[in-house]
């Protein structure tokens, strides 16, 4: 048996290794259940109320979802936007960075009051917090198209948008998709800021709430879980990119 | 001192080749600057060319003399400064339909494969991008003989990065003339290429020519290439490009590359020579010279 055929396995292996240290560490020196759960304690509790948290975890999929979508969506039009033009690019980045660097909690209180509690500033959230680094990957990928290829587009009379459509979109794409991975895991970070602070559906609501109650194993569970829907949704948009952008691992493998 | 601008021998320019028939292209005194105000670069200073339909031109010169800018002005990329470039009797403002162009190098796109790099053309240019869906069939048929033809059969399916530099640049020229183009631009399409390669792609490209008698612009730095393939070699000097001289190549076709043995090949090879050492030499000196 070879290393190369075990190596898709280590990062299981390694999960497992540190989950089984955390139960021995917990059990070895007794430590309370009130402040660190042995993983046996919180998977129970997840198995135990498994249907109460997927009533939860519903929301916040579908709320993060929406919101990715949302975000990504003008991310990548702002993105487009800024990398063809310059004046664009001048024009919005210095506000953009600004905005991007206020603290989306503090957000959430404003499209409270404009929306109410619930499912709507949740995503807004997340929407917003994902909208910044697609577009800063995605002007990276206008900005340095080469000009020769998009001299082969123009002297087919290909038109802006064509151009921009057969050229300047496709090799901004792994640029994109890269973007991407960690966008799907900054949504979910909107999704559950919003929760905690103005929800009553949603994992973050449901470990607020089960942390008053002093309900440890289940915060913990709803942390296993947000970590569990962030790699599924990781490994989704990886293998969507693979997929997608292929060519430019330039891997033989691929091509047939 | 002798005139910088005494080698511009008016009589062969002034005669267009095809005499009688209009020129297919002109450039009409054309000056291009790149830039502006204090970092501006006069490129090409007031060319006059006149190429005739199903003509093929050889443009030589010292490297950075405006070839390529030339080019580009031809297909509608780069702005004259001043002066008009004709294109089937039209001033060219913008990219034409009817012009075919491999760039110095490949530029595939990296994301399709090579059969899709070829059939590119058909999908931008009018009238076939409106019937590229119908005649997909059709089309695949004419990029596959096109890519036979140029010797890369059975590579449609491989992405650009799998081929070799040469492969690559087949493929660029099967680009260049997939849609039918009345007039190919090239600018030295073979100048990456290593000498066998690059000789058997003058046989191609002479073939290619002879079969659909498209006119050609034809950038090189390589004089064997110029007069391997075109009527007529027009040389530059070194920048400002100027067009200091002309030679007309008369050998019958197809032309053997034994042929570029022949005493009158290396006759002409040495008259070519001696113009653009001829030019340098001058540039340098006005150079030198100038305050
Ligand atoms: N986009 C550009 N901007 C500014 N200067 C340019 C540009 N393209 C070419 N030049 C300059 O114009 C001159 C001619 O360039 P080019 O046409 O590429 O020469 P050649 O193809 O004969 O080597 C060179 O001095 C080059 O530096
Ligand atoms: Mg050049």
């Amino acid at each position: 048996m070879t290393i190369e055929r075990i190596r898709p396995f280590f990062s299981v292996i390694f999960a497992v290794v540190v989950l089984g240290l955390w139960e021995l560490g917990v059990r070895l020196f007794n430590v309370s259940i009130f402040i660190l759960p042995a993983p046996s304690q919180f998977f129970g509790s997840l198995i135990e109320n498994w249907h109460g948290i997927m009533f939860h975890a519903e929301q916040t999929m579908y709320t993060t979802v929406i919101g990715f979508a949302i975000g990504v969506t003008l991310g990548g039009i702002l993105g487009v936007a800024a990398g063809a033009s310059r004046s664009v690019y001048q024009t919005i980045y210095p506000a953009l960075v600004g905005f991007y660097s206020v603290p989306k909690v503090a957000l959430v209180p404003i499209f409270v009051i404009w929306f109410g509690s619930g499912t709507v500033p949740a995503v807004l959230t997340s929407a917003v917090i994902c909208i910044f680094p697609v577009m800063v990957n995605v002007a990276a990928g206008v900005a340095t198209t080469e000009k020769d290829l998009e001299d082969v587009l123009r002297s087919l009379g290909a038109s802006m948008l064509e151009t921009l459509w057969y050229v300047v979109i496709p090799r901004s794409a792994p640029y994109f998709f890269a973007s991407l991975k960690v966008a799907i895991t900054l949504s979910f970070v909107g999704t559950v800021i919003s929760e905690t602070v103005a929800a009553n559906r949603g994992i973050g609501t449901m470990m607020v709430r089960a942390s008053a109650d002093f309900d440890v194993p289940l915060v913990f569970a709803g942390l296993f879980l947000l970590a569990a829907m962030g790699i599924v949704m990781y490994a989704f948009f990886a293998v969507i990119e693979g997929r997608v952008v292929g060519w430019t691992k330039r891997d033989v493998d691929f091509a047939t | 001192m002798l005139n910088p601008e005494a080698p511009v021998a008016a009589d062969p320019l002034d005669a267009p080749a095809g005499a009688g028939s209009p020129p297919f292209l002109a450039f009409q005194d054309v000056v291009i600057e790149y830039g502006r105000g204090a970092n501006a670069t006069l490129a090409v200073d007031g060319i006059s060319l006149d190429v005739a339909d199903g003509d093929f031109v050889a443009l030589v010169g010292p490297s950075g003399c405006g070839k390529s800018t030339l080019l580009k002005v031809a297909a509608g990329l780069v702005p004259t400064s001043s002066g008009t470039v004709l294109l089937g009797g039209e001033t060219v403002t913008r990219p034409q339909k009817n012009v075919g162009m491999a760039f110095q190098s490949a530029t595939m796109l990296p994301w399709r494969t090579t059969l899709r790099n070829v059939l590119l053309p058909l999908q931008i240019v009018r009238p076939h991008r409106s019937k590229f869906r119908r005649e997909k069939a059709a089309n695949i048929k004419k990029a596959e003989a096109l890519l036979a033809s140029v010797g890369l059969r059975g590579v449609g399916s491989k992405y650009p990065w799998q081929l070799s530099g040469g492969m690559q640049q087949r493929a660029s020229l099967c680009r260049a003339l997939i849609h039918e183009p009345e007039i190919l631009l090239l600018d030295e399409p073979f100048g990456a290429l290593d000498a066998f390669t690059r000789e058997e792609l003058w046989q191609v490209l002479q073939q290619l020519w002879q079969e659909k008698k498209p006119t050609v612009l034809l950038v090189t730095h390589d004089l064997r290439e110029a007069i391997y393939l075109a009527n007529r070699v027009v040389v530059m000097s070194a920048r400002p490009g100027r067009i200091v001289h002309e030679e007309r190549i008369d050998f019958p076709r197809p032309r053997r590359l034994s042929m570029m043995f022949s005493a009158e090949a290396g006759a002409i090879m040495e008259r070519l020579r001696g113009k653009i050492d001829h030019v340098s030499l001058f540039g340098d000196e006005a150079a030198a010279g100038e305050p």
